[in-house]
């Protein structure tokens, strides 16, 4: 028994000292990285005892002469990474004194970690966040800090005002901005597509019915070959919304909410999706959905896919080592519809915490002015997070010429199409996966579209009521 | 003086696997009972009660859905990964030249971690146009989309566990090697063919390994996550999507952590009581050479 609670006794103070050691371990980290920067000569200072003397000493005014440490976390790929790296180095370079100490990984795990850390109190100074995350976040934590009260050193109008006002601003505050803005777009191969395309090699297609048509004679032609493709995600969002939207010119999910629509409405949807599938337009979903990118789907690689929907972002990446001729186009559109269903919105977000002190507030209000609006960043940065919604960011790139000819294009056909603001709850994880299950259960007959709306309405219901009792 | 010291040094000693229990197992362990009583969300918390419990057994089909998957799945996979690690250790408890090979070459796949590269590899080898078609395509047979259809991919997946057989085929080689000779030649003078030996003499010996190991592998393969977390993400149609899967989901994709922590809960009291009941069966079929 002794010997037990010994044993107890022993752990339970190794336990305690190992959370002592977790803390000093953690805190001469930032100092040690710092001293790899410009600022070799204090590198003695711990970062805990800067946080604190600048925290006593400041007040008003940017943070010159005085060390501060920012930190700043984003998801994404290595290219992105990269670019995001280098453009810390070059603002730490002209800014002595301040460190960004990056934290970085792939979307996987972020938006759980983010959440956890906010919950702890222990995020970052300056954080990306997804758009759809915004509502939630905004609703249930103090995890944005109200960004107009930097506006003496942050230029918000650099960023279009319905931007601001739709995505931006919640209860009078501005608790995000975004990095970059996006547009869903049909991106085709001109060399495929030959036949159906004028003499200035532009697609002739307008509304489904043209792209189910188009499909249609395609793969009788050539019987290897489909007219799209998707990754299960790329199904819900660029084909299944869209129509959605198109037949009731509303989004799907309300702020309030309340659904967009009715059953008769989205077995209607559901029908004209089937057809997609039912007509061999598209590659088989039981096939397509086991590539979790284009990259490695065999068929988009080899030129056998017509075209495929995408944020024009991503344009760049998808076609990068292709040796075929692309186009882009608008999105299809049924014949009497008013909104295109096209998602134009912000592509990421980003946000200062509420948590951090005034002054590591001040100084990341700083960063993200230079980070988002000035010529030196955007350069480095050019498309990684997506086209800058900065207008001072947009023209640099575009003056260095650093925007591909599809991609301006796509600029251009998305600010003409004519789409609706993205819900808040829209893009919500629980609520996506109940579309994307019945989505599956009609394409694979386990559900027809009559029972799959019923069903999907009372489940989308049950959901938005736990999200409103928050 | 000098020896209690050197019995304290022990402690220190196993200090690292003892903090590794403390706070990575106890701890969570004894905290998410609590959470299961709450609404815990990552950001609040009130007491609920039973309600998570209550919820999960009455109106959650999702949950009891996944549940008899999972179960189908342990009752297939199990005794499949059993049969297989005993045929691989009875012929390898033959073979006298090149033993070390074909040890490590079996036991390989236990090795590459918690099988995220397995489970890739899987989903290579039976995509439409992966290499079980490919073979089939040889003799002629158009293969079907094995994980793409809802009937064949937890069938496929139910195979996977098998590559990792290494651990309990190691333990059959060790048991095989114990079953005493005297035995098996006296069966053989007898007139006792190999496979009436196996039945009467090799099987009943090794019985009480069988038993451990039909219990470790139980435990590990009902909480089976990687497979179809990787491979299928519970697709098609939610065909694969197991227990662990939905739990994962419902804690940090709907961020609903203490209705999670109920669930992880039931799952711990069936392993329990599914084991408590193997161990109360095995007088009946496991036998123990020391007692008579």
């Amino acid at each position: 028994m002794k010997k037990r609670l010994f044993a107890l006794l022993t752990a339970a103070a190794m336990t305690a000292s190992l959370a002592a050691c977790g803390q000093t371990a953690q805190e001469p980290a930032p100092s040690s990285e710092a001293s790899g920067t410009e600022t070799a000569g204090t590198e003695t200072a711990s970062a805990d005892s800067t946080e604190t003397d600048s925290a006593s000493q400041e007040t008003a005014g940017a943070g010159d002469g005085e060390e501060i440490v920012l930190r700043f976390s984003w998801w994404g790929g290595d290219s992105r990474h990269e670019a995001t790296l280098e453009a810390i180095e070059v603002y730490e370079a002209a800014h002595p004194g301040v460190t960004i100490e990056p934290e970085y990984s792939s979307f996987s795990g972020y938006y759980e970690k983010l959440v956890t850390q906010l919950a702890s109190s222990n995020a970052p100074d300056i954080f990306q966040v997804d758009q759809g995350w915004v509502a939630e976040l905004s609703a249930r934590g103090d995890a944005f800090a109200d960004l107009s009260q930097y506006s003496d050193i942050l230029d918000m109008t650099q960023i279009s005002e319905s931007m601001m006002t739709d995505y931006c601003t919640i209860n009078g505050e501005v608790q995000v901005l975004p990095f970059g803005y996006n547009g869903t777009v049909f991106l085709y191969n001109k060399t495929l597509l030959a036949d159906w395309c004028d003499e200035n090699g532009n697609l002739q297609m307008s509304t489904w019915d043209d792209f189910i048509q188009i499909g249609k004679e395609l793969h009788e032609k050539d019987p290897e070959a489909y007219m799209t493709t998707a990754v299960t995600d790329g199904y819900l969002r660029y084909m299944l919304k869209p129509m959605l939207e198109q037949i009731t010119n509303e989004i799907d999910v309300q702020d309030d909410f309340t659904l967009g629509f009715h059953e008769e409405q989205m077995t209607q949807a559901f029908n004209s999706f089937l057809e997609i599938f039912n007509e061999e337009v598209s590659q088989p979903y039981d096939e397509a959905v086991l590539y979790d990118s284009m990259q490695n789907n065999p068929l988009w690689l080899n030129g056998k896919i017509g075209g495929i929907f995408l944020f024009f972002s991503n344009i760049d990446t998808e076609i990068a080592g292709l040796d075929y001729d692309f186009g882009v186009t608008a999105m299809p559109m049924f014949e009497d519809a008013q909104i295109s269903g096209q998602e134009c919105c912000p592509s990421l977000m980003v946000a200062i915490n509420k948590n951090s002190d005034e002054v590591h507030q001040r100084a990341a209000a700083e960063f993200m002015e230079w980070f988002l609006n000035s010529e030196e960043a955007s350069l480095i940065l050019g498309t990684q997070r997506g086209v800058p919604a900065s207008a001072s960011a947009l023209e640099a790139l575009e003056s260095n010429n650093m925007l591909s000819e599809l991609m301006s294009q796509a600029i251009q056909i998305s600010n003409d199409t004519m789409s609706l603001k993205n819900g808040a709850y829209e893009l919500n994880a629980s609520v996506k996966s109940v579309f994307v299950d019945y989505m599956e259960m009609v394409i694979y007959g386990v559900e027809t579209p009559e029972e799959a709306s019923a069903n999907m309405i009372t489940d989308l219901n049950a959901i938005l009521q736990e999200l409103s009792a928050g | 003086m000098k020896s209690r010291k050197q019995k304290y040094l022990g402690y220190l000693y196993i200090a690292p696997w003892l903090i590794g229990f403390f706070v990575l197992t106890l701890y969570p362990f004894v905290v998410s009972l609590l959470y299961s009583f709450t609404d815990y969300d990552m950001f609040q918390m009130d007491f609920v009660g039973l309600k998570n419990y209550m919820e999960i057994f009455t109106t959650d089909n999702t949950a009891m859905d996944s549940l008899g998957r999972t179960l189908l799945y342990t009752v297939v996979s199990v005794p499949l990964k059993l049969a297989m690690a005993l045929t691989v250790a009875l012929m390898l408890n033959k073979i006298r030249k090149g033993r070390g090979v074909f040890y490590t070459v079996f036991y390989l796949p236990s090795i590459l971690g918690s099988s995220v590269a397995l489970a890739i590899l899987w989903k290579y080898v039976f995509k439409k146009d992966g290499l079980v078609n490919l073979l089939l395509g040889v003799i002629g047979i158009e293969g079907p989309n094995w994980l793409g259809n809802p009937d064949l991919a937890l069938p496929v997946m139910m195979l996977l566990p098998l590559w990792q057989m290494g651990a309990p085929m190691v333990i059959f080689l060790a048991a095989l090697k114990n079953v005493p000779t005297d035995l098996t030649e006296a069966a053989r003078i007898d007139g006792a063919g190999p496979f009436r030996i196996f039945w009467k003499i090799t099987l009943p010996m090794i019985s009480p390994i069988i038993f451990f190991n039909a219990i470790m592998q139980t435990i590990e393969i009902i909480q089976i996550f990687t497979p179809a977390y990787l491979v299928t993400k519970g697709g098609p149609v939610k065909s694969t999507y197991l227990y662990s899967l939905y739990l994962y989901d419902t804690a940090f994709r709907d961020m609903k952590v203490g209705y999670a922590s109920a669930l992880s809960w039931i799952l711990f009291s069936i392993i329990i009581t599914f084991t408590l009941v193997f161990f109360s069966l095995s007088g009946k079929w496991v036998y123990y050479s020391d007692e008579r």
